[in-house]
């Protein structure tokens, strides 16, 4: 519950964050995603495509139909500028917050 | 494509209600997610068949997701917001200033309303476009039934007097124009129940009260009646219904979930009849009162039930 509550809150920094790095659909996203956070990260279709539109109505990404390597036409989200500074923004916050988290946390030394 | 995956999509589709273009696009991305899955799994040794049920498994109840990508899209910008209103507010400045009598005005704000009505429907039917479509019915609706009041008082008139009281093309007219608007008119609101009850329900949000004004009226003077002097007297009234329906559209337009907008509907509009009847008929015939409102609630549930009997979406919106 505390896990899913966390990944709620972060859905939109880990999305940009993925896209900063390259375009991207929307099932590699998912794989993606799992791979890189070896395994704790597991995208449902049901929490993705609302955020991945979400991010597309507020100007923070673009989608476009483009083919695959394999030949497949699949929509394309790409990260716009306006997403860059959002990502740049979320990413200094993110740090501030798991800065200070780590603070409170950690046992104090006599 | 396989039949398994059709019916997932068609039964996503009934539940999405979106524009038909962003609809079309959002299935042919999800039916690619689908087919992505299922491949994995086929090379990783399944059969294709239940490489298929496990993918469509997998992606969970089309309502959940169905639901997530509604409150997104049905979410309208300022700008469709106030392309929703304006027709709501047109009517309001055309009784707030009396205009409602001058034949130029009205045919202006008829014309208007018909020309965005056509643009919306041949431009993907935006959300913002179903309030135009409403005032646009309302002058063939209200000529339909005075023609089949002609038409009716014409039999009366030829069976009880041996004649009828105006010329036979005019009869003809009418016998030619009662299907073919019903037609229309039934075929235009079938394509807009398809694709989502609540914007058939927006769409005729002002139905109720046009009707109890034109029979309230036309049952003491006739409409027709330049110097009506109970409409006029009354022409700031029904402005402030009209922008009582402006903003109720623009709420409308504005939640997400769609069980707050139909919640927002059914307490508006049996609100403002009863505020309507209280202020016409005064504080006598609460019966009446309530027939009115229930005869409104009713006629805004109406597309709910028809949404379920035609069956939602479109067959050809799902990709091929």
């Amino acid at each position: 519950m505390h896990q899913k509550m966390l990944l709620k809150g972060s859905t939109k920094t880990l999305l940009l964050a993925m896209l900063s790095q390259e375009p991207m659909y929307g099932y590699r996203l998912v794989k993606e995603m799992k791979n890189r956070s070896s395994g704790y990260f597991l995208f449902k279709e049901g929490t993705l495509y609302p955020a991945l539109h979400r991010l597309e109505k507020e100007g923070l990404v673009s989608g476009e139909w483009n083919q695959t390597p394999g030949g497949q036409q699949r929509r394309y989200y790409f990260i716009t500028d306006r997403g860059r500074h959002a990502l740049s923004y979320m990413l200094e916050e993110w740090q501030e917050f798991s800065r200070a988290v780590n603070l409170v946390a950690r046992p104090r030394l006599l | 494509m396989e039949a398994q995956l059709r019916g997932y999509l068609y039964g996503l589709s009934r539940q999405l209600h979106l524009e038909p273009v962003r609809e079309r696009e959002v299935l042919r991305e999800l039916q690619g997610h689908v087919e992505d899955r299922a491949q994995e799994l086929i090379e990783k040794g399944m059969p294709p068949k239940d490489a298929l049920h496990q993918a469509l498994k997998h992606f969970g109840q089309p309502k959940s997701i169905a639901r997530g990508l509604y409150e997104v899209h049905s979410r309208g910008s300022w700008l469709d917001i106030s392309l929703a209103i304006t027709p709501h507010l047109l009517f309001a400045l055309l009784f707030a200033f009396n205009l409602w009598s001058e034949v130029l005005w009205v045919s202006v704000l008829l014309v208007a309303t018909a020309l965005v009505s056509f643009l919306g429907w041949m431009k993907d039917r935006p959300n913002w476009s179903y309030p135009w479509l409403g005032y646009c019915l309302i002058a063939p609706g209200i000529s339909w039934v005075f023609a089949l009041s002609a038409l009716a008082y014409g039999a009366w008139s030829l069976v009880t007097k041996g004649s009828l009281p105006m010329g036979i093309p005019v009869y003809i007219a009418a016998l030619v124009y009662i299907p073919v608007a019903m037609w229309l008119g039934l075929w235009i609101f079938s394509k807009v129940v398809r694709r989502d009850w609540l914007l058939a329900s927006l769409t005729t949000l002002p139905f109720p009260f046009l009707t109890y004004w034109l029979l309230y009226f036309q049952s003491r003077r006739p409409l027709v009646e330049s110097a009506n002097p109970q409409f006029t007297e009354t022409g700031g009234a029904i402005a402030l219904v009209f922008l009582s329906l402006a903003l109720v559209t623009a709420l409308f337009l504005r939640i997400g979930q769609r069980v707050i907008k139909a919640v927002l509907l059914l307490v508006a509009t049996p609100a403002l009849a009863m505020l309507i009847w209280l202020s016409y008929e005064g504080n006598s015939g609460y019966m009446g009162m309530l027939f009115f409102s229930m005869v409104s609630v009713i006629l805004l549930l109406s597309p709910a039930l028809l949404e379920h009997r035609l069956g939602g979406t479109e067959e050809s919106l799902l990709p091929q």
